[in-house]
């Protein structure tokens, strides 16, 4: 799975979590907190998205990316060398 | 509204301050955003969905209200910094500097709390009304202990439970200065009664209060404290809001 499609992965999961996202791009510049995510809606997000992707990695490894494109190529370096 | 708020006691005293952001029509918020620094201002127009922008303006308009009854200081005059973690903080004017503050917001409800200089203090008021992953979230954050008591609730305790756990640890991060990177897991809350609170973490005094300031919201104050503070909690209006 590359980059592009593990955010395809971290869009719809953002948009399960917050239905108010629907109408949003939703870019691989956004971060989060942009797009008004509290901090129970980001960890709801990283935990549906880990679970999509069978991958099991400490939470705080997951607050370094600001944006969702850095998030997605976290996740594929995780899964690379998993 | 009435609340149910911990027994004043000897100790630091704390301001709580609410504001039912369905009661802010646009020209307050207008107002309310007016009010705000210039870097605020940008930060508000860099959200990308408008309920979040409504209530980023409205949280920080909150928080210059609050900061000004303590201090001789005119709303739109504050300057904040943020430690590394994001956490804000008074960066002027001076004197006012050790004002310790914190702010959280959620569907339906915008909260702040002013403690005494030096005393970290963190809040974190969360809607129970939304659907979660809770057993996901516990497996994330809570500790076995904790994970073990939600398994053996189901419904309403189970949701009552995990908003009373999630909201006292969140609360307790952002006191630490934080936020969620801090190992919570390793922390356990039991909760004892309606409003108690035992933490396992002993190192360091740390007083909590547990409230419910509407039907739907659940609330938490974490203060670093040696006894339970007094605490105050007032509903501010929305026309009550820093102006310019």
């Amino acid at each position: 799975m590359n980059a592009d499609a593990i955010l395809a992965v971290i869009r719809r999961c953002a948009r399960d979590v917050m239905p108010q996202l629907e109408q949003c791009e939703l870019g691989a510049d956004d971060s989060l907190q942009a797009l008004g995510a509290t901090s129970m809606d980001r960890m709801e997000i990283v935990v549906s998205v880990l679970e999509a992707l069978a991958l099991d990695i400490p939470r705080v490894e997951t607050f370094g990316p600001r944006t969702l494109g850095e998030l997605a190529a976290l996740l594929h370096e995780k899964l690379r060398f998993r | 509204m009435p609340v149910p708020v911990s027994p004043a006691s000897s100790g630091s005293r704390l301001e709580l301050w609410l504001l039912d952001p369905q009661g802010v029509d646009e020209a307050q918020l207008r107002a309310c955003e007016a009010a705000l620094a210039a870097d605020e201002q940008q930060r508000a127009q860099r959200f990308l969905v408008e309920s979040a922008r409504r209530q980023f303006v409205m949280a920080r308009a909150l928080l210059r209200h609050a900061l000004s009854r303590q201090a001789q200081v005119a709303p739109r005059d504050w300057i904040f910094g943020a430690n590394p973690f994001g956490k804000p903080h008074v960066a002027h004017p001076e004197h006012a500097r050790l004002l310790s503050f914190n702010v959280s917001h959620t569907h339906g409800l915008v909260a702040c709390v002013v403690a005494p200089p030096g005393v970290e203090v963190g809040i974190d008021v969360e809607c129970r009304a939304r659907e979660l992953d809770f057993p996901g979230l516990a497996e994330q954050l809570f500790s076995a202990q904790e994970r073990t008591r939600l398994a053996q609730l189901e419904g309403e305790s189970a949701r009552e439970y995990f908003f009373a756990i999630w909201t006292l640890k969140e609360a307790y991060t952002k006191a630490r200065g934080t936020g969620l990177r801090y190992p919570v897991e390793s922390v356990t809350f039991e909760l004892d009664g309606a409003s108690g609170v035992r933490c396992s973490d002993r190192a360091t005094p740390w007083q909590f209060l547990r409230l419910r300031p509407t039907a739907m919201h659940t609330m938490a104050v974490a203060v670093q404290a040696t006894h339970p503070p007094e605490c105050s909690l007032t509903w501010v209006s929305p026309d009550g809001l820093p102006r310019v």
